[in-house]
């Protein structure tokens, strides 16, 4: 369905290729999951399959790619709209109308399908995407799996049997991402829909697979997972698990992983998780945990006209730790944060860093209060990451180069001349979190730093955390990469409707959730192990 | 259908708010205004939607009111000869020369201030009825198909605005995050500089998907076999569908006009309209190009017919009035031919086209009816029936043809379907 025959692809004023010789084939009716390192040339792979790239973003390809028999090089991208349908990380900045029903019609009205054909396809695709009670809902207020979900459909509805989606899972909690993945599943196995999915959280879609296409410095190849996976860098935490366990084949679900694990559930049985450090290189700890150092908050409440976001929420963030702030999209979580800077909007409670108790005043919390929004980039609007590190310093009275220095610490090697847009994400985060430690407050919060980051990306920025809170910081992240929270948190908030329903140590929180158990847990329950280094330094100590 | 909840047709209500319009731009006859403005809200009140945009009609109203106060109060404290006279207010008078204001407010100056600020303010109550009856986004995908692209461009730059407030917002409270400084210096940079970065990566991932939805195709090639129910398998009539809307016949059989225009009953096109819209399977590229230039030429003419209509119509010693009055018909017409020709070009289809039916008709009748009325009062109807003297300080007159006139609009109000409420499955 899908040819890559001989591609490489260059774009301009670049240094080398971004694709070089790319042989691909993807058969019909296939399920194939893209995975590298985020600027590994994943989007490229991607884009080149409608003729995106060339055609829209520029750049010299050679070598011919072939979907469905039709060659990029005659046909743009709008003339393969009846084949092979894109959807994208963000869906509301791709939609064009402004309703559900709409939406999905777009489509077919470019093609000129017959307003007959289109009623019966718009009402089938609702059906197959279980949207049909929003047909008439504005998309702004779908939530993300919802909207995500139109999207698919608005593509399909236009008969494409090829759907690109680039990481469409990556700003979804838990259960949205399932009900997405779910719906994708659907359409494979039912209607023999080819799917290309890229997707950084292998272990959300590593099980459901046929191929896996792994693209590294330009370079594709692709395998059945087990292959892969077998000898790639990126794997999800219960393919890890199976690697130092020496399981073979490789385990790919819970399900598999389980059924094997009998036998390391024994030889860990005896030993308390808690002793041993979860990731491989802990962090020295300058200071030891204190609650009454760090920022504790009584009774916040948020509300925006007549609906309550937070309703009466304590939270405490003791100095030298990090804390995992989960729940679903919608429960709350950004709005605690927000209130906590004293710039979000806020009803009522009080809270403080330290012995200080803060007010309203956003400067008076400012000093003591940092955040990294979830657009990180919002916060950057200088032309140069050396003049956002000399204005970071010179806002918050510090000596020239503390800034660059923090930065060097957390991303080192991003050139100074650099735009700060032109960064990966990974780096912008860091550039951003550089900026805000440079006032050198005692409570940092982040808000999803790790949407869009790539495996290696967010152990860094684990690690990174861990540093800080081992130097003293209160640290609170909200997120909803469960695997992220199992290594780098030590305290885990759980939020629902408003209300904090959970907290407590990570072991104790997330062990035992059905929904935000990670893969190890789940693995190795009942015990509570959380992350694969964990298991390691265990199975270490026991020889 | 009345029993069926559904909305109206939006350019049905933009006629009818049209005609009553044209009528208020008739007559400055108090009881008159007053009754069409009643009129207005008695429809707007039983027949709009609670989408946002219908929720505007108050902000019409209030900018009515001030219209009206803002004429009585130039005309009370300007134009101050009356022989009524009210009050004295002091003079004051540029020196040198009988440049005055203020002095003596007279009767006769406040009246006419009521009367010709009401004559404005019912014109805008008028339009501000038509924007709280009709969906602007319908209006718009209503548009002829020789502009649908037009159009969709119109309704994303609509769209537009509420994402950038929203990102000015979102931007503005991460500055405070940062550096928290309220003012100035680096406000702009600050602030607009995310934004327009965001703006533009918004644009670009639009524009992005768009193409990759199909948007601006022209060739139809590209349909996959096996999938045979698109384009080829459209009713030849398809490039109609606008003023299959017009005419009001939901099966799209084309009346006895456009078949002639078109062709034998069996939508077989004759000679000259084959060559303009190529054969039925597939445009040729020759045949489109010429098709294209018929179309060109056709609006190029009408718009110039148009400019010298309107020109002679409002200048009435430029040209014989019954030339300019045909000129902007005639004008209006090559200019329907024109769209109509460029329409069939079109590949785009419609999903569910607004329908016109006979409510669609009667509403856009008994708007245009009133204006019908007043036209005819004001030529035939007796002296100072639609514009009542000032001077005498008398009761404006009225007639039983103006009340029965004006009423007439309040028919839609009972006899349309009432709009669907949204939390109802639409339609």
């Amino acid at each position: 369905m899908i040819d890559f025959d001989d591609v490489s692809i260059a774009y301009q004023g670049a240094d080398g290729p971004t694709l070089s010789h790319v042989n691909l084939h993807i058969d019909e009716g296939d399920f194939a999951l893209v995975c590298g390192r985020t600027g590994s040339g994943k989007s490229t792979l991607l884009g080149a399959v409608n003729g995106h790239v060339p055609h829209f973003t520029g750049g010299r390809l050679s070598g011919r790619v072939r979907v469905a028999s039709f060659d990029t090089r005659e046909h743009p991208p709008r003339d393969l709209a009846a084949v092979v349908g894109v959807v994208r990380q963000n869906p509301l900045a791709g939609f064009v109308t402004d309703t559900v029903e709409e939406e999905v019609a777009f489509g077919m009205e470019q093609l000129g399908v017959a307003p007959a054909v289109m009623r019966t396809r718009v009402e089938e695709t609702l059906d197959l995407l279980s949207i049909a009670e929003l047909r008439s809902r504005a998309l702004r207020s779908l939530s993300g799996g919802q909207q995500q979900r139109v999207a698919i459909a608005s593509v399909l509805a236009a008969g494409a049997r090829v759907l690109v989606l680039d990481e469409p899972t990556s700003a979804l909690d838990p259960t949205s991402a399932e009900e997405v993945l779910a719906a994708m599943l659907r359409l494979v196995h039912d209607l023999g829909v080819t799917l290309l999915l890229a997707e950084h959280r292998l272990e959300r879609v590593v099980e459901y697979a046929d191929r896996m296409v792994v693209v590294d410095g330009g370079q594709v190849s692709s395998g059945t997972p087990a292959e892969m996976l077998a000898t790639s860098p990126l794997a999800p935490p219960v393919v890890e698990l199976g690697k130092l366990a020496g399981w073979s084949p490789l385990p790919q679900s819970i399900r598999d992983a389980r059924r094997r694990a009998g036998d390391l559930r024994q030889r860990l049985a005896g030993l308390d998780p808690l002793a041993f450090p979860r990731e491989a290189a802990p962090a020295q700890r300058e200071v030891a945990a204190n609650p009454a150092l760090g920022l504790q908050a009584r009774d916040i409440e948020v509300a925006y006209g007549r609906v309550r976001a937070v309703r009466r929420a304590d939270l405490d963030l003791p100095a030298g730790e990090v804390t995992a702030l989960l729940g679903r999209n919608g429960s709350g979580k950004s709005s605690l944060l927000w209130a906590l800077t004293g710039v979000g909007a806020r009803e009522g409670g009080t809270w403080c860093v330290g012995k200080v108790q803060l007010d309203r005043e956003p400067s008076q919390a400012r000093k003591l209060v940092r955040m990294v929004p979830q657009t990180a980039s919002d916060l950057l609007y200088l032309n140069t990451v050396a003049a956002e590190c000399a204005a970071a310093d010179s806002e918050n009275g510090r000596e020239p180069g503390c800034c660059r220095a923090i930065l060097d610490l957390l991303a080192p090697g991003i050139p100074a001349d650099r735009h700060p847009r032109d960064l990966s994400e990974g780096q912008q985060l860091a550039l951003v979190l550089a900026v805000q430690l440079a006032a050198k407050a005692p409570a940092l919060l982040l808000d999803e730093p790790t949407r869009g980051l790539d495996y290696p990306a967010k152990a860094a920025l684990g690690k990174a955390l861990r540093e800080l809170a081992a130097q003293g910081l209160a640290i609170c992240v909200a997120t909803h990469d469960v695997e992220f929270a199992a290594t780098a948190a030590d305290r885990a908030v759980v939020m629902a409707v408003g209300e904090i329903i959970a907290a407590g140590p990570v072991s104790a929180v997330l062990a035992t959730s059905a929904v935000f158990a990670p893969q190890v847990a789940k693995t190795l329950s009942p015990a509570p192990w959380l992350s694969v280094g964990q298991v390691a330094s265990a199975l270490g100590s026991g020889k | 259908m009345n029993n069926r909840q559904r909305a109206l047709h939006p350019g049905a209500w933009w006629l009818w708010a049209i005609g009553l319009a044209a009528a208020a731009s008739r007559t400055t006859n108090p009881l008159a205004l007053t009754l069409i403005a009643a009129v207005c809200c008695l429809v707007v009140a039983s027949r709009r939607s609670d989408a946002p945009w219908a929720l505007a009609f108050r902000m019409y109203l209030g900018v009515a009111v001030f219209v009206v106060l803002l004429r009585l109060g130039y005309h009370a404290l300007l134009a101050g000869n009356g022989l009524t006279i009210l009050f004295e207010l002091p003079e004051l008078c540029w020196p040198g020369s009988d440049l005055c204001v203020l002095g003596p407010v007279s009767a006769e100056a406040v009246l006419s201030g009521i009367y010709s600020g009401m004559q404005l303010g019912v014109m805008i109550v008028c339009v501000g009825a038509a924007n709280a009856l009709a969906n602007p986004k319908r209006l718009l995908s209503a548009t002829p198909g020789a502009v649908y692209e037009l159009g969709s461009v119109i309704v994303i730059a609509c769209a537009v605005f509420p994402q950038l407030a929203e990102s000015v917002q979102r931007v503005s409270k991460a500055r405070q995050l940062r550096s928290g400084r309220t003012h100035s210096r680096h406000l702009l940079r600050e602030v607009f500089l995310p934004v327009f970065a965001d703006a533009l990566d918004r644009s670009l991932n639009l524009a992005a998907a768009m193409d990759g939805r199909g948007y601006g195709r022209r060739n139809t090639s590209c349909i996959p076999r096996g999938d045979t129910r698109t384009s080829s398998e459209i009713p030849e009539h398809h490039p109609t569908k606008f003023f299959d809307t017009l005419r009001g016949t939901p099966e799209h059989h084309p009346t006895k006009f456009f078949d002639t225009l078109r062709g034998t009953p069996e939508h077989h096109p004759t000679k000259f309209f084959d060559t303009l819209r190529g054969t039925p399977e597939r445009v040729r590229d020759d045949d489109a190009e010429s098709s294209a230039k018929v179309s060109s030429v056709l609006i190029v003419v009408a718009v110039l017919a148009l400019c010298v209509g309107s020109y002679s119509i409002l200048d009435s010693s430029a040209m014989p009035g019954g030339l300019g009055l045909g000129l902007l018909v005639g004008g209006l017409l090559v200019a329907g031919l024109g769209f109509w020709l460029a329409g069939l070009r079109n590949p785009h289809t419609r999903y569910r086209p607004d329908p016109w039916r006979g409510p669609e008709s009667l509403t856009a009748i008994c708007g245009i009816a009133v204006a019908v009325v007043f036209v005819a009062l004001d030529r035939y109807g007796p002296d100072g029936l639609l514009h009542p003297p000032v001077g005498g300080l008398s009761w404006p007159q009225f007639s039983i043809y103006l009340l029965a006139g004006v009423l007439v609009a309040a028919l839609p109000a009972f006899c349309t379907p009432a709009p669907p409420s949204s939390q109802e499955e639409e339609r």
